[in-house]
């Protein structure tokens, strides 16, 4: 089955800078996976916010929103640590996400 | 069987099933908005649209009229009724190998766009506008079955390096595909009044400077100034109301020799196009599929010296003669 992005899922990243800055570094480490405090080092947020971005929080964060609830990244447990990485469906989406840049500008 | 064989019959193939499958989600509306039910009771047709309790009543009657042009209803003077239609759907053995896949999850958002559309025609979730939606467009322009297309009309249009094109209503995918094949001796030139999908073609044709023009320009007023060896029309018909005057423009725009491929859903090929076109149709810029009898009976009439090479169902090769 081809993956076909769900274009409510572009727009919900266009929203959210933090998702976006997220997926993005974990794009350029793919197909690496990383740990939580890592990615809120790199993206420059605090851990618990990094934490609503890739799998909810409480009502700060929509999970239905989430990085993991939308397919975009996996979460994987190692030796009792959580690391996160980049899904396929992911890859596909930051992919189109950077052509999209300019047009999303228009809705600023 | 070459190629270009099976890529007319790829096209052509996954437009029947596109078709089928729109002629049944139709019908489905029927049953889901209790249209069926109400026609039984013959009431007429302002009844009919007072006892069905959508707000957005044009699209309604759109429904209506679309299931007036499939046979499933019909209207006498006085009012509405049902005449016992029956659709055979028909999957013949050679259609599997040619069956694409990912066009279905777009129709299936299509489809659920309709109860959205139903409610308005500015609903949020109704996402088939060229420009405010050209995320969505950009995501359909990128499936297989245009990506066969595409292919299609390299090969029916002899594009290849250094020949000159002019593509009419490009969208977002189209322009690098085609700038990558006519390399830097040629020029890809695509005129789109999309600025949202001319946005995304950019990024794509900047990212692998490739030697295409964007232009932001309504096709159907706009005269082209240069002469091009090939003119592509995909898709685009449906959403011109003066197909000859445009159509005649092109035909100037090309050089002796020069060739026009034209790539629809043409009405006088393709059973039950209104099915498609209802859904099509949630973009208010459509107007409808056109007829190749038509586009062929423009062109002469427009005094051009062409002949005409039917490609399969689907495609249209004008040669300027």
């Amino acid at each position: 089955m081809v993956a076909v992005i769900d274009p409510h899922v572009l727009r919900s990243l266009h929203r959210s800078e933090l998702r976006r800055r997220i997926l993005l570094y974990l794009y350029e480490i793919y197909p690496s996976a990383t740990y939580l405090s890592e990615i809120a080092r790199v993206v420059g947020s605090d851990p618990s916010n990094v934490r609503g971005a890739l799998v909810g929080l409480g009502n700060r964060y929509n999970g239905e929103s989430s990085l993991v609830y939308l397919g975009l990244v996996e979460e994987v447990v190692n030796n009792g640590f959580k690391y996160y990485r980049l899904t396929e469906y992911g890859k596909k989406v930051v992919e189109m996400l950077k052509d999209y840049q300019s047009y999303y500008r228009k809705f600023m | 069987m070459s190629r270009r064989e099976t890529l007319v019959k790829i096209v052509d193939t996954n437009i029947d099933h596109m078709i089928s499958l729109s002629v049944l989600h139709l019908a489905q509306l029927g049953i889901k908005y209790g249209i069926f039910k109400a026609v039984a009771s013959r009431p007429s047709y302002g009844e009919l649209l007072a006892q069905i309790g959508v707000p957005n009543k044009p699209l309604l009657m759109k429904l209506v009229e679309h299931l007036k042009a499939l046979g499933i209803i019909e209207e006498t003077p006085t009012n509405l009724i049902l005449n016992g239609f029956s659709y055979e759907l028909k999957f013949p053995n050679e259609d599997y190998l040619l069956l694409l896949p990912d066009w279905i999850p777009m129709f299936e958002e299509i489809y659920k766009m309709v109860d959205f559309a139903l409610i308005s025609p500015h609903h949020p979730h109704v996402l088939m506008d060229f420009d405010k939606d050209a995320d969505f467009w950009d995501i359909r322009l990128s499936s297989s079955f245009h990506s066969s297309y595409r292919e299609l009309i390299l090969r029916v249009g002899g594009i290849d390096r250094g020949v000159e094109v002019l593509d009419l209503g490009c969208g977002s995918v189209s322009p690098a595909f085609f700038g990558r094949h006519v390399g830097e001796s040629g020029i890809y030139v695509g005129v789109d009044y999309s600025s949202g999908l001319l946005d995304i073609a950019r990024a794509r044709v900047e990212k692998e400077n490739l030697p295409v023009e964007l232009k932001e320009l309504d096709v159907a007023v706009m005269k082209p100034h240069n002469s091009y060896d090939v003119a592509i029309m995909s898709f685009v018909l449906e959403y011109i109301q003066n197909r000859r005057n445009v159509l005649g423009r092109v035909l100037e725009s090309l050089r002796d020799g020069g060739r026009l491929v034209v790539v629809d859903v043409f009405r006088d090929e393709f059973n039950n196009v209104e099915a498609l076109e209802f859904f099509e149709g949630l973009n208010g810029d459509f107007i409808g599929y056109p007829a190749k009898a038509e586009i062929k009976r423009a062109i002469l009439e427009e005094g051009f010296d062409v002949s005409f090479e039917d490609v399969g169902r689907s495609v249209l090769l004008v040669r300027k003669l």
